[in-house]
């Protein structure tokens, strides 16, 4: 959200410099608005809207992640939630307190997991903790499933990393002495805050925004857009690919803790499909390679429901009056969502940043070149691919 | 026409060194029953140009496509710089120094020319994980010499201007040349060009072929060039192999191959059309499906 041109905009050698300062200016103005945005939400805000401003840094977490995961490589990972369950449960078990952990009899905890208390600690380090761990171990889960998984391309690799979610699922349902089943955890102590979430949500917009911009992200979106050219320019995609699932896990794991320490239990059907497909519409509605239009996916995706809520209590409009329509709220988005992708099939902000328009400088430098139409387009030309199907979708 | 180009076929055409660079020893490739590529062998020599040719399908893509590790060649071996590579996966060999374009344009659709091109030349020389995450200096000093040699490599294919369009909106023949552009952003050795001027008028095949020309001098490279135009062949290079059903059927100078007999039947062989029988200096090899 804080990006200023498109990621394909070139920059000249000179104007980079006064570019960066620009940048600088408005990452600064952005912070700020969003501190004066958090200190009117603490001040002003009801618990209950407090929450829900909180779950959207939440949700725009996980959102994030997907897109630097699935949207920059264009491997469609149905697995993220996932990883959201490893970070929450990791960060409940460390912070809730050791007479809670024996009083919900969970016998397979190691014995310094059961004793561990953080409870002493200051609460924003033993969140801190709890999150770093909760994104650690699921980098790691993701490293190790993700080493054979990123090999496949297309409906494979979706299906494979939703075998991956089916398998966290069950583990979460049948490893009673850690996750206590499908009853989850409670007694997680209630430590995550507008700030912290926010923070986290400026770390992880930061860290994917710089990988973007580097040859990191330019090769992940060359291997999306075009696999064979970007193994033919040396594109170890396998590596790339993993890099953006390690990193996506770390920040989703983050989210999971934080998630918890939020609403203060931990079940497992909170990590299943329903929480898949609404991340996966968030980004989708956003635009599949854009930072920013994941972070308004995730914003619209969490408030909409909310303020849907009121029609469909029903609503006196002078004249009009409506009764109670329950489901209606979810029939309005879900319409909403066919209408943008009917008419916006690329999402909102497709691959591009919101920062140019906010500069008023749309899409610098993407000018056609004189006497070049768009009309004059070529198709490429027709013809029998070289390359042999069964080498196209691996990629090792 | 004709006469000037048979005068400047000898003088222009650039000498090699004569170190072998790439070989190849008892190359094939089958597709189920089909023998794509058999017995084919090369001493690909240090700064010489190479011209592949011989009618459609008679697998000089595949003899690419084994060289540069999209296919695993079925049987034989290829050295370059006196490392194995068959069977390494294309981004080492890319690594190692072969870069390539193909017969099918295949550009980074959503990215800009200079994108294109700087994710290329990224490859070799980009900034690390933690140097890109903490924007630390020498990332930035990365970059900017990425971009710079980037765009010197647009510029020596005349794209410089063109550096902020996006990639699809350039007409087919640019894209051809971005296409060699972002080749040459790997830093190679050796270019392998599948059918450069396909879809190029008389003209436009002129022009590439002396861009060809300077390029391989502006960077020292060691160039094989598979084309069906016989003007950009015959100008270009020193040494010409034909292939034909997988085999090489004749191996000479540009004036030895115009005078096989084999590959006079070749030729035939794969067209009725009586033009097509002799691959001639002046006239443009247009009845082969170029497109493919
Ligand atoms: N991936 C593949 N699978 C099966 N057959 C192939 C494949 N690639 C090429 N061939 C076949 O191998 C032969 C040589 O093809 P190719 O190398 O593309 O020819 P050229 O480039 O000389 O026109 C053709 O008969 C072609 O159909
Ligand atoms: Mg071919």
């Amino acid at each position: 959200m804080v990006t200023l041109d498109h990621a394909g905009s070139p920059r000249g050698m000179a104007r980079s410099r006064s570019r960066g300062v620009q940048r600088l200016a408005v990452a600064v103005a952005a912070l700020a608005l969003l501190g004066l945005f958090l200190a009117y939400a603490e001040a002003s805000l009801n618990g209950y809207r407090q929450q829900l401003v909180t779950l959207v840094a939440i949700n725009a977490i996980i959102a994030v992640s997907l897109t630097l995961t699935s949207g920059f490589t264009g491997v469609f990972s149905l697995g993220q939630i996932g990883f959201l369950a490893i970070g929450a449960y990791t960060g409940a078990l460390l912070t809730i307190a050791p007479q809670w952990k024996s009083e919900m009899f969970l016998p397979g905890l190691p014995e310094w997991l059961a004793t561990l208390d953080l409870s002493a600690w200051p609460e924003q380090a033993a969140l801190l903790v709890a999150c770093v761990a909760g994104g650690g171990l699921a980098a790691l889960v993701a490293a190790l499933v993700g080493a054979p998984l990123m090999r496949l391309s297309g409906h494979y690799v979706a299906v494979a990393t939703m075998g991956f979610l089916i398998i966290v699922q069950a583990v979460a349902i049948n490893w009673e002495g850690v996750t206590r089943g499908a009853r989850g955890l409670s007694q997680i102590p209630g430590l995550t805050g507008l700030w912290v979430a926010y923070a986290w949500v400026v770390v992880t917009v930061y860290a994917v925004w710089r990988l973007r911009a580097s040859s990191f992200g330019r090769a992940m979106i060359a291997s999306r857009e075009n696999l064979i050219a970007a193994r033919a320019i040396g594109v170890d995609v396998l590596r790339k690919r993993l890099l953006a699932f390690v990193v996506g896990a770390f920040f989703t794991g983050v989210a999971g803790s934080l998630l918890v320490h939020q609403i203060g239990t931990a079940a497992p059907s909170a990590f299943y499909f329903t929480t898949t497909f609404n991340v996966i519409i968030m980004v989708v509605l956003g635009g599949m390679g854009s930072i920013s239009g994941a972070v308004v996916g995730a914003t619209i995706l969490t408030l909409a429901p909310e303020y849907l809520r009121d029609v469909e209590d029903g609503m006196d409009l002078g004249p009009l009056s409506f009764g109670a329509h329950y489901g209606l709220a979810q029939i309005i988005l879900a319409v909403g969502f066919i209408l943008v992708m009917i008419f916006r099939p690329q999402g909102l902000f497709g691959d591009r940043e919101v920062g140019p328009a906010l500069l008023g400088r749309f899409r610098p430098g993407r000018r056609r070149p004189a006497g070049l139409s768009p009309d004059a387009t070529p198709t490429l030309a027709p013809g029998v691919d070289e390359i042999p199907a069964d080498d196209r979708s691996r990629t090792g | 026409m004709s006469s000037g180009l048979i005068a400047e076929t000898t003088e222009g055409r650039p000498a090699s060194t004569g170190e072998p660079i790439l070989r190849a020893a008892g190359v094939g490739r089958a597709f189920r029953g089909l023998q794509a590529l058999a017995d084919y062998d090369l001493d690909l020599r240090q700064g010489e140009i190479l011209g592949v040719i011989g009618p459609n399908g008679a697998g000089k893509s595949t003899l690419f496509n084994v060289i540069t590790g999209f296919l695993r060649p079925t049987s034989g071996r290829i050295v370059f710089h006196g490392r194995e590579i068959a069977g390494l996966p294309p981004d080492k060999i890319t690594a190692l120094g072969i870069a390539r374009t193909f017969q099918n344009i295949r550009l980074f659709a959503g990215m800009s020319v200079l994108d294109n091109v700087r994710t290329a030349q990224g490859m070799r020389g980009g900034a690390g994980f933690w140097e890109t995450i903490f924007s630390a200096p020498s990332f930035l000093r990365k970059e900017r010499a990425i971009e710079e040699r980037a765009l010197e490599h647009l510029a020596a294919l005349g794209l410089a201007d063109l550096h902020g369009v996006p990639a699809t909106s350039l007409p087919y023949g640019l894209q051809r040349k971005l296409e060699i552009a972002r080749a040459l952003a790997t830093e190679p050795s050796v270019l392998l060009l599948d059918e450069p001027a396909a879809g190029m008028n008389a003209q436009e095949t002129a022009d590439l072929t002396q861009l060809i020309r300077d390029l391989h001098a502006r960077f020292g490279l060691t160039v094989v060039v598979v084309e069906h135009d016989m003007s950009l062949i015959m100008r270009l290079c020193e040494r010409i192999q034909v292939l034909n059903y997988g085999r090489v059927i004749a191996s000479g100078t540009p004036a030895e191959i115009r005078a096989d007999p084999k590959v006079i039947e070749a030729y035939l062989g794969a067209d009725e059309t009586p033009d097509m029988a002799l691959p001639t200096v002046d006239g443009r090899q247009q009845t082969h499906e170029e497109s493919m």
